[in-house]
């Protein structure tokens, strides 16, 4: 089955975790979904990324534990710049685990959305489908695709 | 959020209230359905319950307090803030000014407001799912 997306802007990941990678490639392949996604191992490296570029972004997927910089220091260092904030909607959490402290920090940091990693591909591919569509729909910042 | 919490809408538009709890009557969700036609009563209400809500959804054009006026006094009052995620504009047009304050306040999701049922209907089922499959911050005070 293939999911039809309104925007073609790139998808991006954040992850350090290989195998999480291969897995998110194969849900987004067997989804169909043609957006091209850009893998970032380094919080800091996406940083620098989305500071620079005038590319646009169909959402944002980030781990918490990474080495390095963490999801939440990356979080914190966009949401306290206005632009670079703007330029991140929709940021979507993604973890092992979802304590009520770190779920409720993620949200004050505005994200859009906080889910558990899947750990098969059927789960992973749900999951993507309801975002993919979800963020079809729903208005953003500069969202002319 | 609060799977189990009531779904709360604030809109003043009699028809739009109308076609949103039959969507929502046909969609038989457990959730409890509660709607403000007056946004000053949500506010009211939001502040008060102790039951923290599944979802929020609100128009922006409305009579006293707007959509983006609530919006913002809740933003402003951690309290408030944290019980009150997600919180989703629903409305008819989405400027882009409109859409950027509103991201500005920290919501997680701005839809025009279909005018068809079906299509209605789809985009609620759509937005109670993506909720469901998010982890809930269970937040207490």
């Amino acid at each position: 089955m293939t999911t039809t997306t309104s925007n073609s802007n790139p998808i991006i990941i954040i992850d350090d975790d290989i195998d999480d990678i291969e897995l998110f490639q194969e849900g987004f392949k067997e989804l169909g979904i043609e957006n091209e996604i850009m893998v970032f191992t380094d919080g800091n490296k996406f940083y620098d990324y989305i500071s620079t570029t005038d590319r646009k972004s169909f959402f944002v997927f980030c781990d918490i534990n990474m080495n390095g910089l963490n999801g939440f220091e990356l979080k914190k260092k966009i949401f306290n710049n206005e632009e670079i904030r703007l330029k991140c909607i929709p940021f979507l959490m993604l973890s092992t685990s979802g304590s009520s402290k770190s779920v409720l920090e993620a949200y004050s940091l505005n994200v859009q959305g906080y889910f558990i990693k899947p750990n098969t591909v059927q789960g992973i591919k749900d999951m993507f489908e309801i975002v993919v569509k979800y963020w079809s729909i729903s208005q953003r910042p500069a969202s002319e695709q | 959020m609060n799977k189990g919490g009531p779904i709360v809408i604030i809109e003043d538009d009699i028809d739009d209230q109308d076609m949103l709890r039959d969507v929502f009557k046909e969609l038989n969700y457990e959730n409890k359905i509660v709607f403000f036609g007056d946004s000053q009563e949500a506010l009211d209400f939001l502040t008060v319950t102790e039951i923290e809500p599944f979802i929020i959804f609100s128009d922006i054009n409305m009579p006293k307090l707007s959509g983006a006026e609530l919006r913002e006094k809740v933003h402003n009052n951690e309290d408030l803030r944290l019980k009150s995620i997600p919180y989703l504009f629903f409305t008819t047009t989405a400027e882009q000014k409109a859409v950027v304050d509103a991201y500005s306040k920290s919501i997680q999701g701005f839809f025009v407001k279909p005018t068809e049922y079906g299509k209605l209907k789809r985009v609620i089922r759509l937005i109670v799912e993506y909720w469901q499959e998010c982890v809930s911050p269970n937040y207490v005070k």
